[in-house]
């Protein structure tokens, strides 16, 4: 989770925005209360909408109180109170973050090694706080994980960046329907399935520069080889809208919202904040590899 | 006698310098190199021996003379070689939305025998399986190596432009009003909405959007 699945603020209403910033700073707290001060830097904003999501399906609905945090000693913010949506994100933030880093530790090389090793150590109790508490969830993150990582040393077949992008959306899938029951826990890993799906892209085309220069793995260069053109890039925005509307699809089914404030957070942040988020990547990446519209012809 | 027409992508009564024209351009399109992947050059080529065949045939043909037996286009292209049964099995799996046994069945041939219908028919299966990004490759090639084919065509674009206007459902702030109303939701044509809270909906929305 990179910080890729936001609102567009703009378009939000003042009271559902102060239900998103309650949300986030509520998180921040529930994450040192349940997993440790040091799992507080790992903190992002996708796990807001997770969190949102999950008030939906366990039924809670969120209790916003005034309080003063470290980093905002002065001035008193709204925070949600404890709950056990917040605390299920607290603990699959961190048991993510952990496993994130240890996948970096074996794939990458030099100062950023040495960053995850650090991050590892730093997230280590938290990991084990949060995996005595949902032990099946860290088995079925860590076993996505080393099938990411065996697709990406060696990706078989014809080329592909669904395929591990898929790999990541069954790991979000399974993120997003921890604990729930029938129907929500298919409608909730439909939704954890497409939004996996598109971070995995949204990633991708973020490092697609660079990973060029690096010669690193990347499934965007995988599938489009020699051809990469600014045509190729509008393709991985339509594809990236087409998970989002099977997310959209699934959100549908959902029969009640725990409040008002709480849909309107989810709907800005699939129709509005990821698309317009994809568009601003793939555009900054464009310019990075100086691929303009004429390659078009 | 058709064939070498189709394949050239004129019309058998067009005029000598036509063909010739459809010739070059096929050619120059097909040179080996172009395609980044090795599976796509070896189709490239083998495209482009087929063209190179198909006009000369034409070429004979106009001159009035019989085609001598060594000069009969060989079956080079894999679609001439082509099990058809396979893509109509593959066809007949994606209709009955068994896309899982479709794709086992088209990653079983040999890549050999991979024309522009397999990567269509990839295409269609992957689009299934909500892989857009791959789908979208898979037709993209299959449009490239027959460039003349409609329905490849018309399904490539269809894929790409299926996703416009996501997000227009949602309320995005309006001027002067505080909801939409709900046929104002409904509707996503540009006239409704522009016009819709201010005059009668109904009779707006049944004017413009009907049918829609």
């Amino acid at each position: 989770m990179l910080g890729y699945v936001r609102t567009e603020a703009g378009e939000l209403r003042m009271r559902e925005y102060e239900s998103y910033r309650a949300l986030y700073c509520g998180l921040c707290r529930r994450m040192g209360k349940c997993t440790g001060q040091c799992s507080r830097l790992t903190l992002s904003y996708d796990f807001v909408f997770l969190a949102a999501l999950r008030y939906s399906f366990q039924k809670e609905v969120p209790v916003y109180q005034k309080k003063r945090c470290l980093l905002h000693p002065l001035k008193p913010r709204l925070m949600a109170e404890g709950s056990a949506a917040l605390d299920y994100c607290a603990n699959a933030s961190a048991l993510l973050s952990y496993n994130k880093c240890l996948d970096d530790c074996n794939d990458e090389r030099g100062w950023r090694r040495l960053r995850a090793h650090l991050a590892r150590l730093l997230l280590r109790s938290a990991y084990k706080r949060a995996k005595r508490k949902y032990p099946a969830l860290d088995a079925a993150i860590h076993g996505h994980m080393e099938r990411l990582s065996a697709y990406e040393l060696s990706p078989d077949g014809i080329p592909s960046a669904d395929t591990p992008a898929a790999i990541f959306g069954d790991l979000m899938a399974e993120v997003f329907a921890e604990g729930l029951e029938d129907g929500e826990r298919r409608i909730a890993s439909e939704i954890g399935r497409a939004v996996g799906h598109w971070i995995y892209l949204a990633d991708a085309a973020d490092d697609l520069c660079e990973d060029q220069k690096k010669k690193r793995f990347n499934p965007l260069l995988l599938l489009f080889q020699t051809d990469l053109t600014a045509e190729s890039l509008e393709d991985v925005k339509c594809s990236m809208l087409g998970q989002l509307m099977r997310g959209e699809r699934a959100l549908q089914l959902i029969d009640s919202f725990s409040t008002p404030e709480i849909k309107e957070i989810i709907c800005n942040i699939l129709y509005l904040g990821m698309p317009s988020r994809a568009e601003r990547i793939l555009k900054e990446t464009a310019q990075k590899m100086n691929l303009t519209q004429e390659d078009k012809t | 006698m058709n064939e070498p027409y189709r394949i050239l992508g004129v019309d058998p009564e067009a005029p000598m310098r036509t063909v010739r024209r459809a010739y070059r351009t096929l050619k120059r399109k097909y040179r080996p190199g172009r395609f980044g992947e090795k599976e796509l050059n070896a189709l490239a080529k083998e495209r482009k021996r087929q063209i190179e065949n198909a006009y000369r045939e034409i070429r004979l043909l106009r001159a009035g003379r019989e085609l001598p037996a060594s000069s009969a286009p060989q079956p080079t292209f894999p679609m001439e070689n082509v099990d058809f049964t396979l893509y109509d099995r593959v066809r007949d799996l994606l209709a009955r939305d068994l896309w899982g046994d479709a794709e086992k069945e088209l990653k079983a041939a040999p890549i050999s025998l991979r024309n522009a219908e397999w990567y269509f028919l990839m295409g269609q299966t992957l689009r299934k399986k909500s892989y857009f990004l791959d789908a979208q490759r898979m037709m993209e090639i299959a449009c490239r190596i027959e460039p003349e084919n409609g329905e490849y065509k018309s399904t490539y674009d269809a894929l790409k432009t299926e996703t416009k206007g996501y997000g227009g459902g949602y309320r995005l702030s309006t001027p002067g009003s505080g909801d939409f109303l709900e046929c104002c939701g409904a509707c996503c044509c540009e006239g409704c909405a522009e016009g819709c809270c201010e005059a009668g909906c109904e009779v707006i929305c049944e004017g413009i959007c009907s049918g829609f």
